[in-house]
């Protein structure tokens, strides 16, 4: 705290000074008003002590012109015994309270200490009040923008069921009537003849709207997903899990993916990985997410895949020799919508959900997930599951 | 005979469910079929079906409340009940669970195993 103790007695100045420096204020002093405003002027005070009576420029004055630089500077006016009306007319300019000379210390620090108080808090209210009308403002609009999320949520959410009936419809239908089709004209009957060659047309284009539409189907499923998880209202079924059996389940499924693409496919398991407590489904779906990314960004070359533990944590990565990501990208393409590769040349491969997905299931479960990677040389996606991550749900 | 309700009043449902089941037929069992929850509970204190495939979200009574009422009723409570929904959040399969369904399959469902469901539960 730094205060300005005004007051043509030098004596007065020393023995004030000593003091509140023993206090723990900071102290400076002016001789006379003039003094007194050139240095108001240059310097923040927390308080002054002004003497009334001085030679010149008295108390009065030097207060009206300190209050014209700072109207909330608490000044506090040292007064000659028996001087009340002149201490009143100080306070009815604004000075915070007066002491009478020969000034009782103890006195001094209560009226100084209640005197910077309560600037600061009429400080604080003024800011306050400021911000409040601000603060209301905001909150308006955070209420607003909450009713908005939550209209979007509830929209995809009810789009997406209402996408689902007719796609049950549409899956079925293409089904069935191409299994009523192979039984009318089965395949033994031969495909050779004009007639053959128009029925296996049909089958395959029945084929073809099934498996178009199952996409259709996993695209609503990541949409309903993503709204669940962002919503909150996901039930995570956490149980201790073997994450081998998870990895290595998801592991042989994609086996099968990479060698039909002619890529070879290491697995690196060290030992037995650890218990965690998680959600099976959810691990399950990140780890065939990194599958399937890196089955459809591989032309050639092999996929690397270890799981290990490190201290405690799991540590999985899943390594490919694709095209790899820039490094401008590499945080985006953990953003909704985002996708890997260049859509101006080519068909994107999803609609680009995975991976933000993957991103809040491992953080749910206090995990992360990071690329390393470089454009033409293959990425590394790196997944890191504490093994002591508490129950969340 | 065996007997296997159909309960939806989504009638393209209706007819997809019915031409995955109608081989079945062939081989001697009835397919019933109604478009809604209090019917379907009618037709199942009359006619105990082996299976019922019973859609959620229908007028008047739905899934979970015909699943309730079939399973609070000893005489019909062993009747298999496979609940069909659209929704796959884990809230409204434990609701199903809650109200006793035996199994649920989501929709978009393949016709192909809503088939071998059905021959296994009925041991075909």
């Amino acid at each position: 705290m730094n205060i300005l103790v005004v007051d043509d007695d030098e004596m007065v100045r020393y023995v004030l000074t000593e003091k509140l420096q023993e206090s723990g204020f900071l102290v400076t002093t002016a001789p006379d008003g003039l003094k007194a405003i050139e240095l108001f002027e240059n310097t923040p005070f927390d308080a002054v002590l002004l003497d009334l009576k001085m030679p010149g420029m008295d108390g009065i004055e030097t207060l009206k012109e300190l209050r014209k630089h700072d109207p909330d500077i608490p000044v506090i006016m040292v007064t000659a015994f028996g001087d009340i009306t002149t201490a009143v007319e100080a306070i009815k300019l604004g000075a915070y309270d007066f002491v009478e000379k020969p000034p009782q210390i103890s006195r001094i620090m209560v009226t100084l200490r209640r005197a910077i108080e309560k600037a600061a808090l009429e400080r604080e209210i003024k800011v306050l009040g400021k911000s409040s009308e601000e603060s209301a403002a905001l909150k308006q609009a955070y209420q607003k923008l909450k009713e908005l999320d939550q209209a979007k949520s509830t929209f995809l959410s009810s789009v997406s069921h209402e996408l689902r009936t007719p796609l049950t419809s549409i899956i079925g239908y293409a089904d069935i009537s191409r299994k009523k089709l192979t039984k009318l004209f089965p395949e033994s009957d031969g495909r050779d003849s004009k007639n053959g060659k128009i029925v296996q047309q049909v089958e395959e284009n029945l084929s073809t709207i099934a498996q178009e539409s199952e996409k259709l189907a996993g695209l609503i499923e990541s949409i309903l997903d993503l709204t669940a998880m962002e919503a909150g209202t996901v039930e995570w079924r956490w149980e201790p899990l073997s994450l081998s059996e998870v990895i290595e389940n998801a592991a042989a499924t994609f086996s099968a993916v990479f060698k039909e693409k002619g890529l070879e496919f290491i697995s690196e398991v060290e030992g037995d990985l650890p218990l965690l407590k998680g959600d099976r489904y959810r691990l399950s779906q990140v780890m065939k997410q990194l599958f399937s990314n890196a089955a459809a960004f591989t032309e050639k070359g092999r996929v690397t895949f270890s799981a290990k533990q490190v201290n405690t944590d799991v540590v999985i990565r899943i390594s490919d020799t694709g095209r790899g990501i820039s490094a401008s990208r590499h945080e985006l393409i953990f953003e909704k919508f985002s996708q890997i590769g260049d859509t101006l040349t080519e068909k994107p491969k999803g609609v680009g959900l995975g991976l933000p997905i993957c991103r809040l299931i491992v953080g749910y479960h206090g995990g992360k997930i990071d690329v390393e990677s470089e454009q033409g040389l293959g990425s590394t996606f790196t997944v890191i599951l504490p093994v002591e991550e508490a129950m969340k749900a | 005979m065996p007997k296997i309700l159909i309960v939806d009043d989504d009638p393209c449902i209706r007819i997809l469910l019915k031409q995955s089941l109608e081989e079945l037929e062939d081989e001697g069992v009835e397919l019933i079929i109604t478009d809604n929850g209090e019917s379907a509970l009618d037709i199942i204190k009359r006619e105990i079906p082996d299976v019922v495939f019973l859609d959620v979200m229908m007028p008047k009574m739905n899934g979970f409340d015909v699943c309730n009422a079939v399973k609070n009723d000893p005489a019909i409570s062993n009747v298999f009940i496979v609940l069909l929904t659209v929704m796959s959040q884990k809230v409204d399969k434990l609701r199903g669970k809650a109200a006793g369904a035996d199994i649920y399959i989501t929709k978009p469902f393949n016709p192909d195993e809503v088939l071998d469901v059905t021959r296994k539960i009925l041991g075909m």
